[in-house]
């Protein structure tokens, strides 16, 4: 853009100037508040990465009864694990129809898998507190065989065993236990997936990526935390698109006013051989260039606003687990909707401004 | 977790600093007591079902309902280990009855799953909650055979309540309506913020057992982010009103010069600005509050707020109300009197006088020339 143009563009009015003043207060609460919920993000994430989370579980999607690992691929995996198969069942047992949920186990130690129990290849291993509850409620202890229908099959009189000689503490008394081979017998495209891998330690990240695995947090407050953090944090995305509008409609109010304050300066500009375009131009990029300068100003406004709040926090007896860090994505989302808004909201006062002359006849006195 | 949560209106019995004594036999004792019209023992578990954060409560599911003045949607027989969903985590998480979920350990890693036989409904947060029996309740959450998280209660004499308990021995605070918390042997709770500097400047892990602090630290923290973002929502708010007023009053200093060319002193003006800014004042607080009101329980539930597992009820204040109006009519008056000073140091003369509302625009062919 020629420079004298450019010169116009930038030139601020008492008005313009009081428009960018509050678009600074508009990108000032946009980048505070989002300063204040990435700083509690930060601080939650501060505490929960030194609290040690046990084992961890990796499965596919967000279910763990719905996630599919390719068995295949789990002779690959390297070090130690456990592949996990779960499916919810009805176990017929004496005389009783029990919604269970039946597991299957299989450990894997450099890619090689075994299975430890149950021995047989029909057996059914009940857990302490799965039979507890049958003793419970059928009066009579728990029967040596019994039926379990699964993926649409009905299998019967398969032997009930003893439960099982270990169980890890991550997994509840009321599980039946089954081999792998039987429920892959059952239903190959349902049985054979594995639904989660648990292993002492994380697995390399190269293996988690390549087998598209998401990690589930056994230890629910923290991922409950997080997981709310995460909400509060999208909820101002909604803030945003509030302040966006709003920032619209200040740059369309102030650009309107200002194109019709300078009717006669821009017929002088169009006397002086400037074209419609050029005329266009210099209001669109006075609206970019007002906007600019107020979301700079609200943002730097923003920074020192969320570190008062954090500072004076503890004076007022709140306690305070934001640890703020540079909102460099506040900012370039402040600067950016800035932008954005005032780039469309200027586009009517600048294209009436391009057209006033031919339309209206104004002419320079 | 918020108080709302735990207790709702009732009364409620949380474990002291001594020895453990929210238990069975407590909740007992309790049912049996002549004062104490109903009790409610349950464990609260955090956790997760689909990466969403929820809160599992373990309850017994009839006595539950009684304390939320819920319902059912979707009825079922209550059955050993399984779980009823309430009516908005139900719609949050696109769960149906006959649904089966993961469900995880709230301060131990724990890995269960749970038959979803039931839909409740509940006007309270609760109506975001999964119920489990207390089974499951205490493998999610850690807790002994007998122990619970807490026990809610509904009684016409909170002081008999308290002397029952202090008779009992039991190490517990007692909460409720219009009952300031009462520490029966025990210390009073302490204060998290001491550990949070600890943990905030320590190096190295922290010990499991910390996790509740830690969780309690996070939730009330959410304060210092509401309130600072309530804080910079005020600042633009009362920018604006500042704005709009200025705008308002620039129109109106060649009248202010007039009135006091006239005789009217400085007294008279602001009383004068008073009677006239004071009505709209109010008259656009009361709207503009209102219409917001009304705004989000028009985007209610497709817009609706989740913290913490919980949507944010809209609810009818009156003093949260009031305060806004409050804040906005103060705000008002103030710019007002803020701007009628600047007005009144000016010389009615110059007033008077027609000057442009806006500074004359610089010369374009300066502008032009460089």
């Amino acid at each position: 853009m020629p420079r004298p143009i450019l010169r116009l563009a930038t030139r601020f009015t008492r008005r313009t100037r009081a428009t960018a003043w509050a678009i600074a207060f508009a990108c000032m609460v946009l980048v505070g508040a989002m300063s204040l919920a990435d700083g509690l993000a930060n601080g939650v994430g501060s505490v929960a990465n030194r609290i040690g989370t046990g084992p961890a579980v990796y499965i596919q999607g967000n279910e763990l009864l719905a996630s599919a690992i390719d068995s295949a691929a789990l002779s690959n995996v390297p070090g130690d694990f456990v592949a996990i198969r779960a499916h919810p069942a009805g176990l017929e047992i004496n005389r009783l129809t029990l919604s269970v949920f039946v597991v299957a186990l299989e450990s894997y130690q450099d890619g090689v898998g075994t299975i430890a129990f149950p021995a047989g290849p029909r057996n059914v291993s009940l857990d302490v507190g799965l039979r507890a509850q049958i003793e419970a409620e059928s009066g009579t202890p728990v029967a040596t065989s019994g039926n379990v229908s699964l993926f649409g099959l009905h299998l019967t009189d398969l032997p009930i065993v003893a439960p099982p000689p270990t169980r890890s503490e991550l997994f509840p008394d009321n599980w039946a236990y089954v081999r792998p081979d039987l429920l892959i017998a059952m239903n190959a495209t349902q049985g054979g997936p594995v639904q989660a891998i648990l292993a002492a330690a994380p697995l390399d990240p190269a293996v988690v990526a390549s087998l598209r695995l998401t990690r589930l947090e056994t230890l629910g407050a923290i991922g409950f935390v997080r997981g709310s953090i995460a909400e509060v944090q999208s909820s101002l995305m909604l803030l945003a698109l509030v302040i966006a509008v709003v920032i619209g409609l200040l740059v369309y109010a102030a650009m309107s006013l200002e194109v019709h304050a300078r009717a006669r300066e821009i017929a002088t500009l169009r006397s002086l051989g400037a074209s419609p375009a050029a005329v266009a131009g210099v209001y669109e990029a006075q609206a970019a260039v007002l906007a600019l300068a107020g979301a700079i100003l609200g943002s730097a406004l923003g920074i020192v606003a969320a570190h008062a709040v954090v500072s004076f926090a503890p004076i007022l007896g709140l306690p305070n687990l934001v640890i703020l860090s540079p909102p460099t994505p506040a900012i370039v989302l402040a600067m950016f909707i800035s932008v954005v808004a005032a780039a469309l909201a200027g586009l009517v006062p600048s294209r009436r401004a391009a057209v006033l002359v031919r339309t209206k006849g104004v002419v320079p006195s | 977790m918020p108080a709302r949560i735990l207790a709702g209106d009732a009364y409620l019995v949380t474990q002291g600093s001594g020895a453990y004594s929210i238990n069975e036999s407590l909740a007992e004792n309790l049912t049996l007591h002549a004062g104490v019209e109903a009790v409610s023992p349950e464990i609260l578990s955090l956790g997760t079902v689909r990466g969403e954060p929820f809160v599992v409560r373990a309850a017994e599911p009839g006595s539950f309902l009684a304390f939320e003045g819920g319902e059912w949607v979707q009825p079922a027989a209550v059955g050993n280990r399984t779980a009823y969903a309430g009516e908005g985590l139900v719609r949050r998480l696109g769960l149906a009855a006959g649904d089966d979920v993961t469900v995880v350990g709230s301060s131990v890693p724990r890995i269960a799953f749970v038959h979803i036989a039931g839909i409740y409904r509940t006007a309270t947060p609760a109506n975001d909650e999964l119920l489990v029996d207390f089974p499951m309740g205490r493998f999610l959450s850690g807790l002994g055979a007998t122990a619970f998280h807490s026990i809610r209660l509904r009684t016409s004499d909170p002081a008999a309540l308290l002397s029952f308990l202090r008779g009992l021995g039991a190490s517990v605070h007692v909460s409720g309506p219009n009952l300031p918390r009462a520490d029966i042997a025990s210390d009073p709770p302490t204060d998290e913020r001491i550990s949070n500097l600890i943990l905030r400047s320590g190096i190295g892990g922290a010990p499991r057992d910390y996790l509740s602090t830690a969780v309690s630290e996070a939730t009330t923290s959410v304060a210092v982010v509401a309130y600072g973002i309530a804080g910079l929502l005020g600042v633009l708010v009362a920018f604006g009103i500042h704005a709009a007023q200025a705008r308002a009053f620039a129109d109106r200093a060649p009248a202010v010069g007039v009135l006091r060319a006239i005789g009217a002193g400085n007294r008279w003006m602001r009383r004068r600005l008073f009677l006239e800014s004071f009505p709209l004042a109010l008259g656009a607080a009361v709207l503009g509050a209102g219409l917001g009101f009304l705004a989000e329980n028009w985007l209610q539930p497709n817009a609706s707020l989740v913290i913490f597992g919980h949507e944010v009820l809209v609810a009818f204040d009156f003093s949260t109300f009031a305060l806004v109006v409050l804040a906005v009519v103060g705000t008002s008056m103030l710019s007002g009197l803020v701007l009628l000073r600047g007005t009144l140091a000016t010389r009615p003369m110059e007033s008077i006088r027609e000057t442009p509302a806006v500074e004359s625009l610089q010369s374009l062919e300066v502008v032009l020339r460089g």
